[in-house]
C-alpha cells in the first residue's frame, strides 16, 4: 500500500465541501468576483465615494489628510490621495469634538497605508489600496461560501455569485474606495455568512468555528455604533446548535442539557455582548447628541400635530418647537439657543425609545417612512468619480446596479420588503424543520432566520436613532435584505426539490455487508 | 480529559481573540496643541486642512513664527462669562459660535490691532473663535481666543505670511486693503481698477440737486480724503484720479446720501498693490 502526500488545503476542502464542489471551483469563483470588483472599481477610472469633510475622523488617526485644494468641495469628487499631516487636539475626532472615533475600518486603512508604500502609490495613503483590499475580502468570502454551502457545485456557485453581485452593486462597492467606516461593516456581515454556515454545517459547533464567527462578528459590530445592533441576531446564531462533544446526560435533564451543551456558544455570546457594550460606551457624545437632535427635530416634530406636547413628553421646553425640520447646522437651528442646553442634558437615546413606547401611534408612520427609505439604496449628494475623471461635480456612476434597481422598483409597493422578510423567515424556519435535510442544508434555513433578524433589528435601530437624516443610514439593512435574496432562492430550492442529503444520516443504518 | 483540555483551550483562545479583534478598532489619540489659556495675542497658527479652521472649535496646532506661512493669528484673548460659562460640560459648538462670534467680531478693536488710521479701509479678514477643549473646560478654563483669518483668495487657502499686528502701517498691507476690480471687492494685492478710501462722505440733505452737482460735491469732498490717504497732494500723483460712487436720483429719493471715495488709475491701467502713503 502506498501513502500519497495529502495537500492540507485540499484535505480541508474535502472535509468542508459537499459532493461535486472543489477548492478549485471555490478559488475560481472567488477570484472571478474579486476581479469583477476590481474592474468595476477601477476600469475606466476610479469609482468610490466622496465625503462631506467628515472622512478625517478616521484617517486623521493614521496621520494623513486629504490632498485636495483648500477651497474644494469634498462632496463633489472622491479624493483618493491622502498626504502626511500632523493632527493636534480636537481636530482629530468626531466632528471636531475631539472624541476619538473608533471603527474596525482602521484595520483596512492601516493595511492600505502599508500597501500604498509597498506599491509606491501617491501620497501616504491611497484609498484605491483600500478598494483592492476590499475586493480581496469579497473574493475570499465568495470562495468560502462556495466551500461551505451544501448541494451541487453549480448551485453553490450561483448562490455565492448572487452574493458577489450584491457586493459589486453601486450601493455597496462605492464604500470600498472611501474613508467611511461602512466598508468594514459590510465586509464583516459578508464574512459572517460563510462563517455561520460553517458553524452549523455539522449540526454541532466547534471552537475554531465559533472563533471564526466571533471574529467576523466583532469586526462587523465594531465598524460603527449602528452595527452593534447585529448583536441579537449573532447571539441567536451562536446558540442554535450544541457544541461537539457536549450534551450527554439523562433525558429528564433535557433543558439543562440544552444549556450545558451550548456553553461555548454562550461564553462567546457573553464575550460579544461585553465587546458591543464596551464599544458603544466609547461612542462619541457628539454623535449621540446629533442622533437625538435629528430624531427629534427632523423625524418626530415635523410629522407631529402637537409639537409642543411632544417636547413636553421628552422633558424639554416646548419653545424649541421652532426648530422643527431644521438641521443642526441651519442658522435658525435651536441648537444656537441657550434653551438647547436643556435638550442636550435631558434627551438621549433611551428617552427617544421611551417616547416611541409612550406614543406607539407614531411607529407605523415611522416604519412606512423607513420602508420607503429602503427603496432608495444609494445616497444622492456625494460624487463617486475622481476630480480628474472629466465627469461633472457630484456625478454618480452605475456600473453595476442590479440590487439597487431591484429594490428601487419596490418603491411602488414598499410593503413588499416586509413580505420578502416574512417569506425568507418562514422559508428558513421550514428548511430548519425539514428533518430529512442534512445539517448543512438546514444551515441555510438558519442563515435565513439570522439574516431577517439582523435586517429587522438594524431597521428598527436606525428608525429609532438616526432616522433617515441620511439615506445611507439604511445601508446595512439594505445589504442584509439583499443577502436575503439568494438565501430565499436557496430555501425555495431546498423546499421544492428532492435534494440529496449530503450529510451522514443521524442514525447509522444497520451494516448490510462489506464491499 | 483531552476533550476537556481542548474545550478550555478553545475558550481561552476565544476570550483572547475577541477583545484583540475589537482593540483593532481603536486608534491613537493625537497630542494636544497647546493649552488654550497659554495663548497670547500675536501668536500665529497653521490650519492646513479646512476642518482645522472652521470645523474644530478649539486649538488645532501649536503656534508657529508669524513670518512663516500660517492661516490664523490670535488677535486678542477674552474670558467667556455669563450663563454659558457656568456650564460644567462644554456647550455644543453651534451655541458657542452663536453666543461668542459677536464678541470676536469687534470692528473697532480689529482696526486698532491692524493699526488702521481713519483713512484706511481694511478688508479680507474674518474672525473665528477658539474655546478651551472639552477637558480644559471641565477644569474651569473659560478662555476665548479671537482669531483673524485671511480670506481664501489663493488656491492653496487663506495663507498669511506676516503678523497683522499694525499691518496697515506697513507696505505689506495691500493684502488687507479694499480695492475694486470690475465692480467686485478684492484685496489690493490682486489686480484692480480702484482702491477704496475711508471714511465715506455723506452729502447734505435736500432735494435732488442733479447728477453734475452731486459729482461736483463728491469730487470736492473726496479730494482731501484722497490726499490724506496718499499723504501727498493729488498733483504729485498725475497717474491717479479721485473716483467715486454717488447716489442716483432714485436712491437719493430713498434717502441715500452716501459717496464712496476711491483712487483709480487716470489712464485706466489696472493697478496692483496699494497707493497708501507713509507706509514703512
Amino acid at each position: 500500500m502506498t501513502v500519497g502526500v495529502v495537500d492540507p488545503l485540499r484535505g480541508m476542502a474535502t472535509r468542508l465541501r459537499g459532493p461535486g464542489a472543489t477548492l478549485e471551483v471555490a478559488g475560481l469563483t472567488g477570484g472571478f468576483w474579486m476581479l469583477v470588483l476590481i474592474a468595476r472599481l477601477f476600469a475606466g477610472g476610479t469609482i468610490g465615494m466622496a465625503d462631506q469633510g467628515d472622512s478625517r475622523r478616521l484617517l486623521c488617526q493614521l496621520g494623513v489628510r486629504a490632498d485636495r485644494p483648500f477651497s474644494a468641495r469634498p462632496s463633489s469628487y472622491v479624493t483618493t490621495t491622502w498626504v502626511e499631516h500632523s493632527w493636534y487636539g480636537e481636530a482629530c475626532g468626531a466632528d471636531g469634538s475631539g472624541e476619538p472615533y473608533r471603527s474596525s475600518q482602521l484595520v483596512l486603512l492601516r493595511m492600505a497605508k502599508h500597501l500604498t508604500a509597498a506599491f509606491d502609490l501617491p501620497g501616504a495613503l491611497d484609498l484605491r489600496a483600500v478598494g483592492i483590499l476590499c475586493s480581496l475580502v469579497v473574493g475570499f468570502a465568495v470562495a468560502a461560501l462556495v466551500l461551505v454551502l451544501p448541494g451541487r457545485t453549480w448551485l453553490r456557485v450561483m448562490f455565492a455569485s448572487l452574493v458577489g453581485l450584491l457586493a459589486a452593486d453601486a450601493a455597496v462597492a462605492e464604500y470600498f474606495v472611501s474613508a467611511y467606516s461602512e466598508a468594514a461593516g459590510l465586509l464583516g456581515i459578508l464574512l459572517l455568512c460563510p462563517a455561520l454556515l460553517w458553524l452549523w454545517r455539522d449540526g454541532r459547533s466547534t471552537w475554531p468555528r465559533l472563533i471564526c464567527v466571533a471574529m467576523a462578528a466583532t469586526f462587523a459590530m465594531t465598524a460603527k455604533s449602528q452595527t452593534t445592533t447585529l448583536l441579537p441576531a449573532i447571539l441567536l446564531a451562536l446558540v442554535l446548535v450544541p457544541h461537539r462533544g457536549l450534551g450527554g446526560g439523562r433525558p429528564r435533564q433535557r433543558s439543562l442539557r440544552e444549556v450545558t451543551s451550548r456553553w461555548p456558544g454562550l461564553l462567546t455570546c457573553v464575550l460579544l455582548t461585553v465587546t458591543a457594550t464596551s464599544f458603544l460606551s466609547h461612542n462619541p457624545r457628539r454623535f449621540e447628541e446629533l442622533t437625538a437632535y435629528n430624531q427629534v427635530f427632523i423625524e418626530i416634530l415635523p410629522k407631529s400635530r402637537d409639537k409642543a406636547g411632544d417636547l413636553r413628553s421628552l422633558g424639554v421646553d416646548p419653545a424649541l418647537a421652532q426648530g422643527s425640520g431644521r438641521s443642526i447646522l441651519d442658522p435658525a437651528s435651536v441648537a444656537r439657543l441657550p434653551g438647547y442646553l436643556e435638550f442636550r442634558r435631558e434627551v438621549d437615546q433611551a428617552g427617544i425609545v421611551r417616547f416611541y413606547a409612550t406614543h406607539p401611534g407614531r411607529l407605523p408612520g415611522l416604519a412606512a417612512e423607513g420602508l420607503r427609505g429602503m427603496t432608495v439604496w444609494r445616497q444622492d449628494y456625494l460624487g463617486t468619480y475622481t476630480a480628474d475623471s472629466g465627469q461633472p461635480a457630484g456625478s454618480r456612476e452605475c456600473r453595476i446596479c442590479a440590487y439597487a434597481t431591484l429594490f428601487g422598483s419596490a418603491r411602488i409597493l414598499p410593503l413588499s420588503i416586509v413580505l420578502l422578510w416574512a417569506l425568507v423567515l418562514v422559508g428558513g424556519i421550514k428548511v430548519v424543520r425539514r428533518r430529512h435535510l442534512g445539517h448543512a442544508q438546514r444551515a441555510i434555513g438558519r442563515l435565513a432566520i439570522v439574516l431577517v433578524t439582523a435586517a429587522v433589528s438594524q431597521f428598527a435601530a436606525v428608525m429609532l436613532s438616526q432616522g433617515l437624516s441620511r439615506p445611507e443610514n439604511l445601508i446595512f439593512t439594505n445589504f442584509l435584505t439583499g443577502l436575503c435574496v439568494p438565501t430565499a432562492l436557496a430555501c425555495v430550492w431546498l423546499l421544492t426539490s428532492q435534494v440529496p442529503d449530503d450529510q451522514p444520516p443521524r442514525r447509522r443504518p444497520e451494516p448490510s455487508g462489506g464491499r | 480529559m483531552r476533550r476537556q483540555v481542548g474545550l478550555l483551550l478553545g475558550a481561552a483562545a476565544c476570550t483572547v481573540l475577541v477583545p484583540l479583534t475589537a482593540s483593532l478598532a481603536f486608534g491613537p489619540v493625537p497630542p494636544e496643541a497647546m493649552p488654550t489659556s497659554a495663548a497670547t495675542p500675536g501668536t500665529c497658527h497653521v490650519a492646513a486642512d479646512p476642518s482645522e479652521l472652521a470645523a474644530t472649535i478649539s486649538d488645532t496646532a501649536p503656534p508657529v513664527p508669524c513670518d512663516r506661512p500660517h492661516q490664523t493669528e490670535t488677535v486678542w484673548i477674552l474670558q467667556i462669562d455669563g450663563p454659558l460659562a457656568r456650564e460644567v460640560e462644554r456647550p455644543n459648538p453651534e451655541l458657542l459660535g452663536a453666543t461668542l462670534d459677536a464678541r470676536c467680531n469687534d470692528y473697532t478693536r480689529l482696526r486698532a490691532y491692524l493699526g488702521a488710521e481713519p483713512n484706511d479701509n481694511h478688508w479680507g479678514l474674518s474672525m473665528f473663535i477658539k474655546v478651551p477643549t472639552r477637558a480644559e473646560w471641565a477644569e474651569g478654563d473659560r478662555t476665548l481666543r479671537c482669531e483673524a483669518v485671511a480670506s481664501g483668495s489663493e488656491s492653496g487657502g487663506p495663507v498669511m505670511k506676516e503678523s497683522i499686528s499694525g499691518i496697515l502701517r506697513r507696505t505689506a498691507s495691500a493684502r488687507y486693503r479694499l480695492c475694486w476690480s470690475v465692480g467686485a471687492a478684492v484685496t489690493c494685492d490682486q489686480a484692480h481698477d480702484a482702491e477704496a478710501l475711508s471714511p465715506n462722505v455723506i452729502l447734505p440733505d435736500g432735494p435732488w440737486p442733479g447728477g453734475p452737482a452731486v459729482e461736483a460735491m463728491a469730487a470736492d469732498r473726496c479730494a482731501p480724503i484722497a490726499q490724506q490717504y496718499l499723504m501727498a497732494s493729488l498733483a504729485s500723483r498725475p497717474d491717479l484720479k479721485v473716483a467715486f460712487d454717488i447716489p442716483t436720483a432714485a436712491s437719493w429719493a430713498t434717502g441715500d446720501r452716501n459717496v464712496d471715495c476711491n483712487l483709480a488709475s487716470r489712464t485706466g491701467k489696472r493697478m496692483l498693490g496699494t497707493v497708501r502713503g507713509g507706509l514703512r
